[in-house]
């Protein structure tokens, strides 16, 4: 009898992991389709014959992916960069060094972590506006920077470095600055990796700031490119087969990624969880 | 000499001062300029008049005028309808795919967790593209499926009352992830004693799961209601994306009228004060969610 529920229990959440990688399989498979494959009555689905590459090279002939994916990696490494670099130096002060208003400044970490970017848009439009900073890839990198998180992750990282460690290098005649780079900074790097992992899918999917803040086709970024391929019709028949090729070029690198370090995103989920 | 004394240690401390503003510097000119100055230029811009190049000072009538317009209500009334679907369902849903999950092996644990999570690292437009595809009524998946039914199209995109049910789902799909990792985990970090102590008074499996499982997860479910609540009022992308606030603006939800309003009709101000709303709907829930998070358990 249990076993019969257990596999029953198997075979529902089977049957939902499926339903969610249904987009996916579609994706895949159409954009080796001729462009109506998918309407045809019963529907042409059919890995084996009929696949064609056309979609493919006429992505590639279309769109400007390379630069595209210039761009995107552009802004990628240097928010992420910028990121990181913030959250350790604040992450580490936070957690450990006491000073005045301390308690004050950290709940304004905790505060624009939790609140979404979003709701900011037209002021931050407004005021990157202000500073002349529309249509351009620096613009829309400053602006794209969010290092709460990463000062949190970073704060808890270090509080849980024994301090007796610092104390002994104090005694030693470290000073500050050399304590930083020779203790603290060597231990860093795994929740460095942590905090890039969290933010970078964030970046590189952040199409509606994007869309707002850059306009020509030169900082075309890759979520920009297939807005532009998506918006793609012959004769008012949309050219569904190279919106889906697009769809494979923009996403295969970052979902390779992705499958590859899972087991970080999972875990740092659950990190950010309910307390005990 | 006390004095002195004072003088000496607040030198000695004054290396430390300018390590600590040094190593602050950069987190702060990052959120004073485009964090806390943007916040504070965002209200000042919801009293204003704002034009390409100009802007004055109304006072409260961008305000007035929010909340005298029907196309406001009828966003809250959209985001609402949302909400209705995929909050229950992404809580229930997670509820029960842990609970599934939970005896089977590792490997099929962590392979549902990545199936499930593949949607939300993956850009909406890629989504948005291949859901047009399948729910279109003029073309794709659905409409030959019903064309093999020799039924009529379904018309997932243009009948208001398919298409807020629709998008619910697929805003279910796209953030389920997140609360069934940490539903799954919570009852992974469960005390067992308790479900064996139940055992031996007695309970059968549902009254475990009524009365010792779900009151010991209790603080978990609240913190995904709340954080998928305060995601849920702010659905953005698919509306934009799948429909375009179609059929007769029924999935235009608040965010999307924002957005409408500032970029699309260049009304800054008045988009600005209907952000502003937005905010303070959400600050609210906000609030609620830092109780619940480790977050709000520092020091």
């Amino acid at each position: 009898m249990n076993k019969i529920k257990a596999s029953f229990g198997k075979v529902l959440i089977s049957l939902i992991m499926v339903l969610s990688l249904l987009p996916f399989i579609i994706m895949l498979l159409g954009s080796f389709k001729p462009n109506m494959a998918l309407s045809l009555v019963p529907v042409d689905f059919s890995p084996f014959h009929n696949t064609t590459l056309n979609n493919f090279k006429e992505v590639f002939a279309i769109a400007d992916v390379g630069s595209a994916y210039l761009n995107s990696i552009f802004l990628l490494v240097f928010v992420v960069a910028c990121e990181v670099f913030i959250a350790v130096t604040a992450g580490y002060i936070f957690a450990t060094k006491f000073f005045f208003m301390r308690r004050w400044l950290f709940a304004l970490v905790i505060v624009t972590m939790m609140m979404p970017r979003q709701l900011l848009l037209v002021p931050n439009f407004m005021v990157a506006k202000k500073l002349n900073l529309i249509d351009s890839l620096y613009g829309v990198a400053l602006t794209t920077i969010n290092a709460s998180y990463g000062i949190f992750l970073v704060r808890q990282y270090v509080l849980g470095i024994p301090y007796s460690l610092y104390e002994s290098a104090r005694i030693d005649g470290c000073k500050d600055p050399g304590i930083f780079v020779y203790i603290a900074l060597p231990m860093l790097p795994p929740i460095m990796a942590a905090v890039a992992i969290s933010s970078m899918f964030g970046v590189w999917n952040d199409f509606l700031w994007q869309n707002v803040m850059l306009s020509s086709k030169a900082n075309r970024t890759v979520p920009l490119m297939l807005s532009f391929l998506s918006n793609k019709a012959q004769n008012g028949i949309p050219q569904v087969g190279i919106q889906l090729a697009g769809s494979v070029v923009a996403v295969l690198p970052l979902l390779v990624f992705f499958l590859f370090f899972q087991k970080w995103f999972i875990e740092g989920i659950s990190a950010g969880g309910v307390k005990e | 000499m006390k004095q002195a004394a004072q003088l000496k240690r607040d030198r000695k401390k004054l290396p430390e001062m300018l390590f600590i503003i040094a190593f602050l510097a950069p987190w702060m000119a990052d959120i004073l300029v485009f964090k806390i100055y943007p916040f504070f230029y965002g209200i000042y811009i919801s009293f204003c008049k704002v034009t390409y190049k100009s802007m004055k000072f109304i006072g409260l009538k961008n305000y007035i005028d929010t909340f005298e317009r029907s196309l406001f209500w009828d966003s809250l009334l959209a985001t609402f309808k949302i909400c209705l679907v995929t909050i229950p369902l992404i809580v229930l849903g997670s509820l029960l795919i842990s609970f599934t999950i939970h005896h089977c092996s590792k490997r099929f644990k962590n392979m549902t967790k990545v199936a499930l999570y593949l949607p939300a690292v993956t850009s909406e437009i890629v989504l948005a593209i291949v859901w047009k595809n399948m729910f279109s009524s003029s073309f794709g998946l659905s409409a030959s499926m019903c064309n093999i039914l020799g039924i009529k199209p379904i018309e997932w995109l243009t009948n208001a009352s398919l298409t807020v049910p629709l998008v619910g789902v697929l805003v279910t799909t796209l953030c389920i992830a997140q609360p069934v990792i940490l539903v799954s985990t919570a009852i992974d970090n469960m005390n067992e004693s308790l479900l064996e102590a139940s055992a031996l008074d007695g309970a059968n499996k549902l009254q475990q799961l009524w009365h010792v499982t779900l009151p010991a997860i209790r603080p978990t479910i609240a913190f995904v209601m709340i954080t998928t609540t305060i995601g849920n009022l702010q659905v953005f992308y698919i509306p934009f994306l799948l429909t375009g606030g179609g059929p007769e603006n029924a999935t235009v939800t608040m965010l999307y009228l924002v957005y409408k309003n500032a970029f699309e009709y260049g009304n800054y101000g008045l988009a600005g004060a209907q952000g502003m709303i937005l905010f303070v709907v959400i600050g609210i829930m906000v609030c609620l969610q830092y109780r619940f998070t480790r977050a709000g358990s520092v020091d």
